[in-house]
């Protein structure tokens, strides 16, 4: 158990929906969340699909632990085919919405076609509704989850929602839920839209059970102490006196990883942007379900309010484009939040537009008038607006920085901040160059959560099972090691799934995972992560991604930064090809990063090795 | 009594899935004896549960007779053989609607109204208590 065995399908085309029975033998080998769906949208989609086409799916998965008093467990996921990088996307939210999904009576729901007209999905257990969405298209989210509530008359019902941005096909559009939260990278909001999909409301009465009660209940207990008294959780633990992610501001800025004005700098004055400046504004505290730490800071500015802005939007909104103002960023935050775009992208695209502005790629005649200078938050404001409504140069922005520093050319490439079309988000990998292989390899595009090397980096030493591995900075030595076991350990947590914010055992991770499903075979998270991570590389290599795409901006290896910790670093590109050429090694891929067939054998997926074109 | 202070609750309904999983064997929180009213836009959440309060408009108004007040337990009892939810296709939702305080809650299934739910403070030793880790909610002994 821990799972309802059940799986809901919506035809959006068909306007049509059937459950089907959970694929056990899956859910072994895959456990749920992330592995699950991966494993289910490797075997369903044909290859090379446009993402925004009727033939893409959307599937959101919870995990095993979802809905029970597991610690931090309510996160779920959502897998499609992203249209920022042609490649796997997987995106987390917290909140509520999961455990609404389960108690309704699901462990996940794929979604398939393309809606005639504006539509969007009631379920209400094993109740379930297309319904017409026309008079709430064109809504932002706040607005649009407002109006859906009121339009299914249950104010416990949970709702997911696109914006503007998501509608018009923005590759870096997020799905919004509980107004704060997001699916926010990879543009999973353009897929909603592609499919005229304005949303999804939920409510499950239900219930989940486990299958050893007592057991469960006993390593619950042992897990939640775990998790609060544990140093690496203090941030989050909100009674602890924690501050939330926007406490990395500070840390983030003493190492020289805060990103300053497109990755060019590391020199901000934080002390107007970080955890201090937000303080004076800060209201009250939230959690997702099922989490006792509570890490969400709802602040309040005249009348206008939100949860955040986290350390992500913050640096990316903030430092990364110059705008040295708290009040401004939670404006920005705001607006994003409200048009449907991801935070990270958001910052990282309105940053590149400006480096252009300034260096005169693109002047006030392409940008409608708008004075795109570094630190004009008023500029960032408006050009979010016509990114969100696709008019003039934001039709060029809104398919990620990628494809518009191809489309403007002149050099912009070079500084052009994305991996594999997924825009960089806020920790410099020339001040902590294992970050770099992180990003390079990572299976969504350029992410910090498949893996996060850098506390390791910056420690010096990292345990791996026994014996402690020595990292230097400024060598590339080791560090593909540490990459490849946090990314198996991501893999098992967001198949969980569990919340990167909430430290635990892995082992205590592996026994919670066990008492709720029964199957011994979940345990071993090392085997399992390695076998998602290889799930999602062949779907990637399937769609024609190899070495050549696992490189990093011209900028880093070659652009030394100006100011700030990390002052004249660069991340030399003969240290990056070495560190991919380990991480290669390590994980037994060939010289184009492809996984072999006897590899393949040993993790018990030989079956995958059909995916891989010849 | 459960003493609330709804300005440290942060929402987490750990306390629902507690109670849920002592009260029913497995995690249900629509059948919570105690439940978590959010405001998510305004990021507010209140616990909202029997106080065992001395109005017990709950038991006067039961049309049935199904909820008493048990003296030396300090609690409000559910005889369920009484009460006709569910079992008899009766949507009666007295009991909740005369709580002054949004403490008895009807559970729905599919939208048809179950037997209340009421806290009976787990014999003296909430668990939910256990699991508040802000102390929105506190075991107290009633003055």
């Amino acid at each position: 158990m821990g799972y309802t065995g059940k799986v809901l399908r919506v035809n959006l085309s068909d306007n049509a929906f059937w459950v089907e029975e959970l694929n056990w033998e899956w859910a072994k080998k895959f456990v749920g969340g992330k592995g699950l769906a991966a494993r289910t949208l490797l075997g369903e989609l044909p290859p090379k699909i446009d993402p925004l086409s009727p033939s893409n799916k959307i599937i959101l998965a919870t995990g095993p632990l979802c809905a029970t008093t597991a610690p931090g467990a309510s996160k779920y996921v959502l897998v499609t085919k992203s249209p920022a990088t042609g490649l796997f996307l997987d995106s987390y939210a917290g909140g509520q919405f999961g455990c609404e999904l389960k108690l309704a009576g699901y462990d996940m729901m794929i979604i398939e076609g393309k809606a005639s007209k504006p539509s969007y999905i009631f379920v209400y257990d094993d109740e379930v509704e297309i319904r017409d969405a026309e008079g709430i298209w064109g809504r932002n989210c706040h607005e649009a989850e407002d109006l859906l509530k009121k339009d299914v008359g249950d104010r416990d019902a949970k709702v997911m929602v696109i914006g503007p941005a998501g509608e018009n096909l923005v590759r870096f559009a997020c799905v919004n839920t509980e107004y704060y939260r997001h699916h926010g990278r990879g543009g999973a909001g353009a897929v909603f839209g592609s499919k005229n999909l304005k949303g999804i409301v939920i409510r499950g009465t239900q219930g989940v059970e486990v299958s050893r009660p007592e057991e469960f209940s006993r390593v619950v207990e042992e897990a939640i102490q775990q998790v609060v008294d544990s140093p690496e959780s203090q941030f989050a633990t909100s009674w602890k006196g924690g501050g939330g992610t926007a406490e990395i501001v500070d840390w983030s800025y003493e190492w020289g990883g805060l990103p300053v004005k497109n990755f060019t700098s590391g020199e901000f004055d934080v002390g107007k942007v970080n955890v201090k400046a937000a303080e004076p504004y800060r209201i009250s505290v939230q959690a997702c379900a099922q989490c006792p730490c509570a890490c969400g800071h709802y602040v309040k500015i005249n009348t206008e309010g939100l949860e955040g802005p986290e350390y992500e939007t913050t640096a990316l909104l903030g430092p990364n484009c110059y705008v040295d103002s708290f009040p401004e960023i939670v404006n920005l935050n705001l607006l994003c939040d409200r048009l449907g775009l991801d935070t990270i992208s958001a910052g990282n695209v309105v940053a590149w537009a400006m480096e252009c502005f300034e260096k005169g790629i693109i002047t006030e005649k392409d940008t409608g008038g708008i004075n795109l200078s570094f630190g004009n938050a008023e500029g960032a404001a408006a050009i979010l607006k016509q990114i969100a409504y696709r008019r003039g140069l934001g039709d060029v922005l809104a398919d990620g920085v990628a494809v518009a520093a191809k489309k403007i050319g002149q050099g912009s490439e070079r500084f052009a901040m994305h991996v594999k079309g997924l825009e960089i988000p806020a920790y410099e990998p020339r001040a902590a160059p294992s970050m770099g292989l992180a990003y390079a390899t990572a299976d969504r595009g350029a992410c910090h959560l498949r893996a996060w090397p850098i506390g390791a980096e910056l420690w010096g030493e990292y345990w791996l099972g026994a014996h402690p591995v020595k990292l230097d900075r400024s060598k590339p030595d080791n560090k593909a090691q540490v990459v490849v076991h946090q990314q198996h350990y991501q893999a098992y947590r967001f198949s969980a799934i569990t919340c990167d914010f909430l430290f635990m055992d892995m082992e205590l991770l592996a026994k919670l995972i066990e008492a709720a499903t029964g199957f011994s075979e979940v345990k071993d998270w090392r085997t399992v992560g390695e076998r998602i991570v290889t799930v999602t590389r062949i779907f990637n290599i399937r769609e024609g991604m190899s070495r050549k795409d696992e490189v990093l901006p011209e900028r880093i290896y070659s652009e030394p930064l100006k100011g700030g910790a990390a002052d004249g670093q660069v991340l030399p590109k003969s240290h990056f090809e070495y560190m991919l050429r380990e991480y290669y090694e390590i994980r037994g891929y060939d010289q184009e990063g492809r996984p072999t067939k006897s590899r393949l054998e040993a993790l018990g997926i030989a079956d995958l090795a059909d995916y891989l074109p010849a | 009594m459960i003493e609330v202070t709804a300005e440290k609750c942060t929402g987490c309904r750990l306390c629902e899935f507690v109670c849920s999983f002592v009260k029913e064997g497995y995690f249900r929180p629509e059948r919570s004896r105690i439940r978590i009213r959010r405001w998510s836009k305004e990021a507010v959440s209140v616990p909202l549960l029997c106080f065992q309060c001395d109005c017990r408009a709950c038991v006067r108004e039961c049309p049935v007779g199904a909820l008493s007040w048990d003296e030396t337990k300090k609690v409000v009892m559910l005889d369920l053989s009484k009460c006709k939810n569910s079992t008899q296709g009766v949507r009666c939702y007295i009991c909740r609607d005369s709580c002054p305080f949004d403490g008895c809650h009807i559970p729905l299934e599919k939208g048809i109204p179950r037997p209340p739910v009421i806290c009976d403070l787990c014999g003296g030793d909430p668990e939910c208590v256990k699991v508040c880790f802000t102390q929105a909610i506190q075991a107290r002994t009633r003055s």
